[in-house]
């Protein structure tokens, strides 16, 4: 009981500190939302479809970027999977460099990777993949090598009892059994891609988001919108294949032949982006003279850095505590075996919301499908700048995401459960509190702490398109290829986004 | 008469008949054993007598009061009358073994309460009481899920004991349990039904266990009610039809 109490000041301390740190107040944040929305309606509505003429190309190839860099950042993930497995790779440094580096690319926000890029690949579409490459790489690598390790432990153990070599319980053994996980981590990687390939146009790869973002800049939110809407449309059919190959594959479809149309679909994107791979070498061979400039960190500007970063860090906090508590609300409201059958009764009149499980995740799904860093620039663009608007940013991209998870949830817990508290005559809230929670808080905490780590992601870079903290003092930066600043800025995120790894990871256990 | 059911029918999807115009009655103290093939109705029918399944047609009187017409508040009163045993017991595994006895007060407590863990002195040491008869007060303070599973079905049955109820369902609770819990667990509702006179339905598909515990018998099949006796009338013969 005591430690129960503990905690729970300790997740108030935690939950309230941001917002007095930030100085921004509670009820503030909450009054600007009908005057955001209100905004939104009459600025945003109805969308100008005029923007989307001449545009195809450049829709055509933010689904193309993500094609291509997921498919290859797949193939090399696999590589550093096997790089970064304890039972695969049994050379300690080697296995520890790989896992230095994956997780140098899987804590540095993706964006400033991009706008690093640029130094070496000019501007255009080699951006844009290559930065999909690395993000991907870094995300895919340690889910892979974390399979690999399970099915180690499970099934090849057999295989080796054999006396099969190293390379026969790959071929044998690892191939056939990964190429399940190997896919659906893959699928799930593609889903998350095409919402960054979107974005990574601010900084230069050219795609959907720079439009975007031009319109807001110009303030011609009609036309924003409506790229937007297409965005969305986007988002939400590649998801419902996704998931209809997914259905499918369980249901024991081939593997072979959809990876065969995998490698298809990727050669035909690569050659439509008209990707010059020469052009690539080339370039490439000038990154070792252009990272030579990165490789001297100027820690007079540490202090200054450190400040924006935890200024990113409170707001990535910040949205977060928000968007979980409307989630958490919503969530009950929502899932099919929690929603309250409520009946408004007027005199004679009677109205049912039964629907609204069916409304709160259609608009779930639908805010999921922005990429967080358009809703931000959204929200940006109707509020101004400042920390408000940062913050629910932040967090309508956290309600999204939690909104989901914590809903899958609840509804995985059986029925029977639920009906044994009912036939105690427990209430609807009773049945909740004493059946639900408890199987579900532990999931839900888990979903948090990974959405944290996003959140920050998030939060450093929305200051890249102007909303402060240290994403902005790295801009600025950039900007003035004042390399020395970018490395200390980039080696202190990194720092940072290890650390705070590190702590969710032992906080998990 | 303490449960009064007249002309019960049921159907899921307005096309087959769960149930079919059912009608008994059940004075004070009766150890009913319903026997039956899976889907003749068994599970369906004990539902609808704490109307966790909304029944189609017909009536119930429980002590009395129209199910029917209960409204949200009433029915909760009702089904706290009630208790209710599951084949898969199903406890609340990430909670204590006492929070789970105790959940059978939930009827009786408001939420702000029940919420923050107080439950009412004379409810814990009822809880303790009942988990001492069925021999888990050592384990009131471990985890549901590090239980076994007839020690689980005995908490189960704690539960829906703690809520003092005038009758006492259960469906199947035993189908999931070895034969040596099994017998305990049937043991438990026995004593309870014959020290305190509590009336009992049970769902079971071994008519063995039926004869040896049962006061009466209710064979069901295809929905309806095909054998209602003693446990001795219960014929080899009529054991065959039901199960055919
Ligand atoms: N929730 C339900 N939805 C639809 N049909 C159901 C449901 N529960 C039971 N049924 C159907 O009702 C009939 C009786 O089932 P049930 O009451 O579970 O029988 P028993 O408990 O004797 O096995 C079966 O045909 C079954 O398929
Ligand atoms: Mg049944």
């Amino acid at each position: 009981m005591n430690k129960k109490i503990l905690y729970f000041v300790l997740i108030a301390a935690i939950s309230v500190l941001p917002f007095i740190i930030l100085n921004v107040s509670l009820l503030d944040i909450i009054f600007s939302v009908p005057s955001l929305f209100s905004f939104l309606f009459d600025n945003f509505f109805p969308p100008n479809w005029n923007a989307l003429d001449g545009n195809f190309i450049i829709v055509r190839n933010t689904i193309l970027f993500a094609i291509v860099g997921t498919c290859i950042s797949a193939l090399l993930a696999f590589f550093l999977g096997i790089l970064i497995s304890e039972y695969f790779n049994p050379f300690v440094p080697i296995r520890l460099l790989a896992r230095f580096f994956v997780s140098f690319l899987r804590n540095v926000p993706i964006i400033i990777f991009a706008s690093i890029l640029v130094f070496i690949f000019g501007i255009g579409p080699l951006i844009g993949v290559i930065a999909l490459v690395l993000g991907g790489v870094g995300f895919l690598a340690r889910s892979y090598a974390n399979n690999m390790d399970e099915l180690a432990q499970s099934k090849l153990e057999a295989l080796k009892s054999t006396g099969a070599s190293y390379f026969q319980i790959i071929f044998h053994g690892l191939f056939p059994a990964f190429t399940p996980a190997w896919l659906n981590w893959t699928l799930f990687a593609f889903e998350i891609n095409i919402r960054i390939s979107a974005v990574l146009g601010m900084v230069g790869a050219g795609g959907l988001g720079l439009l975007i973002q031009a319109n807001l800049d110009l303030r011609n939110f009609r036309r924003a919108m409506a790229l937007i809407i297409l965005l969305m449309a986007i988002v939400l059919i590649v998801e419902f294949f996704v998931n209809k190959l997914r259905e499918r594959l369980e249901k024991g479809l081939p593997y072979v032949p959809i990876i065969a149309f995998i490698i298809v679909i990727f050669f035909i994107s690569a050659s439509a982006l008209n990707l010059n791979f020469q052009t690539f070498i080339q370039r490439l061979s000038n990154a070792p003279r252009i990272l030579a400039h990165f490789a001297i960190f100027d820690f007079s500007v540490a202090p200054e850095l450190l400040a924006a970063l935890f200024t990113s860090i409170l707001l990535g906090l910040a949205g977060l505590v928000l968007g979980a508590v409307f989630s958490f609300i919503l969530t009950f409201f929502a899932a099919k075996n929690t929603a309250p059958s409520l009946t408004i009764k007027f005199s004679k009149y009677e109205l049912n919301l039964n629907f609204l499980p069916f409304l709160i995740k259609g608009a779930i799904a639908l805010l999921r499908a922005i990429p967080s860093l358009v809703i931000i620039l959204m929200i940006i663009a109707s509020l101004g700048f400042g920390y408000i608007a940062a913050v629910l940013g932040i967090a309508f991209s956290s309600l999204g995401y939690l909104t989901k998870a914590f809903i899958a949830s609840v509804e995985e817990q059986e029925e029977a459960k639920i009906e044994a508290l009912k036939s105690t005559g427990a209430s609807h809230i009773q049945v909740i509190y004493h059946g639900i929670l408890p199987a579900v808080s532990s999931v839900f905490w888990r979903w948090i702490s990974l959405r944290l780590e996003f959140n920050i992601s998030d939060s450093i870079s929305l200051g890249v398109v102007g909303a402060g903290g240290i994403g902005m003092l790295l801009a600025r930066a950039i900007r003035q290829s004042n390399f020395s600043y970018i490395a200390t800025g980039v080696f202190i995120i990194f720092i940072a986004m290890f650390i705070l790894e590190l702590i969710i990871d032992k906080l998990r256990n | 008469m303490l449960l009064k059911i007249k002309n019960l029918s049921k159907t899921y999807d307005s096309k087959n008949y769960a149930l079919r115009d059912v009608s008994f009655n059940v004075s004070e103290g009766e150890f009913i054993a319903v026997v039956g093939l899976s889907g003749a109705g068994k599970s369906t029918f004990i539902r609808c007598i704490n109307r966790l399944v909304p029944f189609s047609e017909g009536e119930i009187f429980f002590n009395g009061e129209n199910l029917h017409n209960a409204n949200r508040y009433s029915l909760k009163k009702i089904r706290s009358k009630i208790g209710m045993v599951f084949q898969h017991h199903n406890l609340i595994e990430q909670t204590t073994v006492l929070s789970n006895v105790l959940h059978g007060r939930l009827g009786e407590t408001s939420f702000i309460r029940s919420a923050l863990g107080l439950y009412r002195k004379e409810d814990k040491e009822e809880a303790y009481k009942l988990l001492k008869t069925v021999g888990l007060y050592d384990y009131k303070d471990k985890k549901a899920k590090t239980l076994s599973g007839g020690q689980m079905q005995r908490v189960g049955i704690c539960r829906a004991l703690m809520q003092k109820p005038k009758l006492l369902l259960a469906d199947e609770p035993i189908a999931s349990l070895d034969p040596v819990s099994a017998e305990t667990v049937m043991e438990t509702m026995k004593a309870v039904n014959e020290k305190t006179n509590l009336t009992i339905i049970v769902n079971l598909h071994q008519v063995d266990f039926a004869k040896k515990y049962a006061s009466r018998i209710i064979g069901m099949k295809a929905g309806k009610i095909f054998f209602d006796g003693t446990p001795k009338s219960l014929t080899e013969d009529i054991i065959k039809e039901i199960y055919s």
